[in-house]
């Protein structure tokens, strides 16, 4: 792999309590490319995502060993506050605020001190279109984001994290609870963003992973089994559990 | 089956009678006194040594202490609510300090009424006045406002809270901006029943900051004023018979005030729910 970075992950451990979660979790995210996350359940890969932002310290039990850093900045001595900045993240659950849907994308850029009507009407904007949601709701942008349909509500939670422009962005099963159609267009959604953004995407639909995805890393109880390209991994794993996987034994 | 059945009647007529005491009680003492509540009543000062006239000092002495109870337990209970749920550890510290809202909430009103006496008259010497018996509401008010909003606070979905911090948002900013605000109607609904309950309060208010009978409304809070419930003991009290009809005037007035503000109550959940479940 010699493209450019963003995570570099060393020596990475993380433990809730005394269960220990990941072992050793050693890996270059590539830049500006979809990252797709597959293991079976409780195989640590939510707890990855989560690290790479840093909502696990919201859990008094956790704990980490290992170093990450991002753009050559170690996570765990920069700011939590500005490395979520950077760092977007979107749910398993579309979980937009109980508000309009442009109070939605402009809460971001204002706590970050955006205070401009026009200049937050033009992050909205855009942050919608780049969802693949302005024309959708253009009209009424002062909507309740609750009466929005679940494929919308995700997108709209998409347009928020894109709102605070960070360079990468999560997603947790962003498709996990919506129908075929809305997952289709947030998959659609994903290839656009890739461009610009770098995509790290948990899933338990190896399909998905497998139709959107740059790159697989295959996880198994806790420990990063394979990380390579899509194409690679499915043609010729190295690893006999991720064969097994992707033949369907264990899901 | 049959048991079923007699069980169920039970119940049923056990809700009926129940149901049966509220309408009649509330009802009862409504159109006893309705007839007697005019404008005229409401604006004029007691006149004849009490035995005619109106309740305008009650009506807005009742008005001054709500004013001050709640300019002193709203903040302080939603802040204080506040911290409990977000910036306290789970400590012992913090249990002791949430079953002692609860307990607090059940002492028997005369006993705020003593400490009101005790802490405001007395020792910080604000004598019998609007502030002392204003506070003295609001210490009452406190426990049931600290715990509605620690639930108010709870019961919004952890998800506002993740999406919050996601974004970068730092705690303080995620509590007043995303928590409050989705907590909001639920922490007014409570607020809006604490003022229902100590609406109606006697006991705090004889000793700490009720006038018997004045002919001018307080220009400070360092002065007494008359109240609707404590208007109501010293007409039942101290009068006879020839006051019986002010008396269930008062009375009218009190229990419409209480019935619009639980009405009230029910409105604003009825309509948070509809809008949070879209």
């Amino acid at each position: 792999m010699s493209e450019e970075k963003t995570f570099e992950i060393r020596g990475l451990f993380t433990y809730y309590g005394e269960q220990q979660v990941l072992k050793n979790v050693n890996c270059d995210i590539p830049k500006h490319r979809v990252i797709a996350v597959v293991g079976p359940s409780g195989c640590g890969k939510t707890t990855f995502l989560r690290v790479l932002n840093r909502m696990n310290d919201l859990i008094p039990s956790y704990r980490h060993r290992g170093k990450v850093t991002l753009e050559e900045n170690d996570i765990f001595e920069i700011d939590q506050v500005k490395l979520r900045k950077h760092v977007g993240m979107v749910f398993q659950k579309p979980n937009p605020f109980p508000k309009s849907i442009i109070d939605n994308v402009t809460f971001g850029p204002k706590i970050h001190g955006i205070r401009s009507k026009q200049r937050l009407k033009e992050i909205a904007e855009r942050s919608l279109r780049q969802a693949a949601l302005w024309d959708e709701v253009k009209d009424d942008p002062k909507k309740n984001a609750l009466n929005l349909s679940g494929g919308q509500q995700q997108r709209l939670c998409i347009a928020r994290a894109l709102s605070v422009e960070p360079e990468v962005l999560l997603l947790d099963e962003p498709t996990s609870a919506l129908d075929p159609k809305a997952t289709q267009s947030i998959e659609r959604l994903i290839e656009e963003l890739s461009e610009r953004y770098t995509i790290i995407i948990v899933t338990h639909n190896l399909q998905q992973a497998l139709r959107i995805s740059d790159y697989l890393m295959f996880f198994y109880l806790g420990e990063l089994v394979e990380f390579d390209t899509t194409e690679r991994i499915t043609t010729n794993p190295r690893d006999e559990r991720t064969n097994d996987y992707l033949r369907g034994i264990f899901s | 089956m049959r048991v079923d059945r007699f069980v169920r009647f039970i119940f049923a007529l056990l809700t009926f009678l129940f149901s049966a005491l509220i309408v009649v009680l509330m009802g009862f003492l409504v159109i006893r006194g309705i007839g007697k509540i005019t404008w005229q009543f409401l604006s004029s000062f007691p006149s004849n040594s009490m035995e005619a006239g109106g309740i305008l000092p009650a009506v807005v002495g009742s008005a001054y202490f709500m004013g001050i109870a709640l300019a002193f337990a709203v903040p302080v209970g939603v802040l204080g609510a506040v911290y409990l749920s977000e910036y306290s550890r789970e400590s012992t510290l913090k249990t002791i300090v949430l079953s002692a809202t609860n307990i607090l909430s059940g002492i028997p009103s005369i006993v705020f009424g003593l400490f009101g006496l005790a802490l405001f008259c007395i020792a910080f010497g604000f004598g019998t006045s609007v502030l002392a018996g204003g506070l003295t509401l609001g210490i009452m008010a406190l426990p049931y406002v600290i715990s509605n909003t620690y639930e108010s606070i709870r019961a919004v979905p952890p998800s506002y809270r993740e999406a919050s911090i996601a974004l970068g948002a730092s705690k303080a900013q995620t509590t007043f901006r995303t928590i409050l605000p989705a907590a909001f109607s639920r922490i007014i609904t409570g607020v809006v029943i604490a003022t229902g309950r100590i609406v109606g309060e006697t006991a705090p208010l004889l000793f700490t900051g009720a006038a018997f009978y004045i002919t001018r409304n307080p220009s400070t809070v360092f002065q007494p004023a008359m109240s609707l419930p404590t208007h109501i003991f010293v007409l039942s009290a101290v009068y006879p018979e020839t006051v019986v009809s002010n008396l269930e005037g008062t009375i009218s007035v009190l229990m419409i005030i209480v019935l619009v503000l639980f009405s009230l109550a029910g409105i604003i959940r009825s309509r948070t729910r509809r809008k949070l479940e879209g």
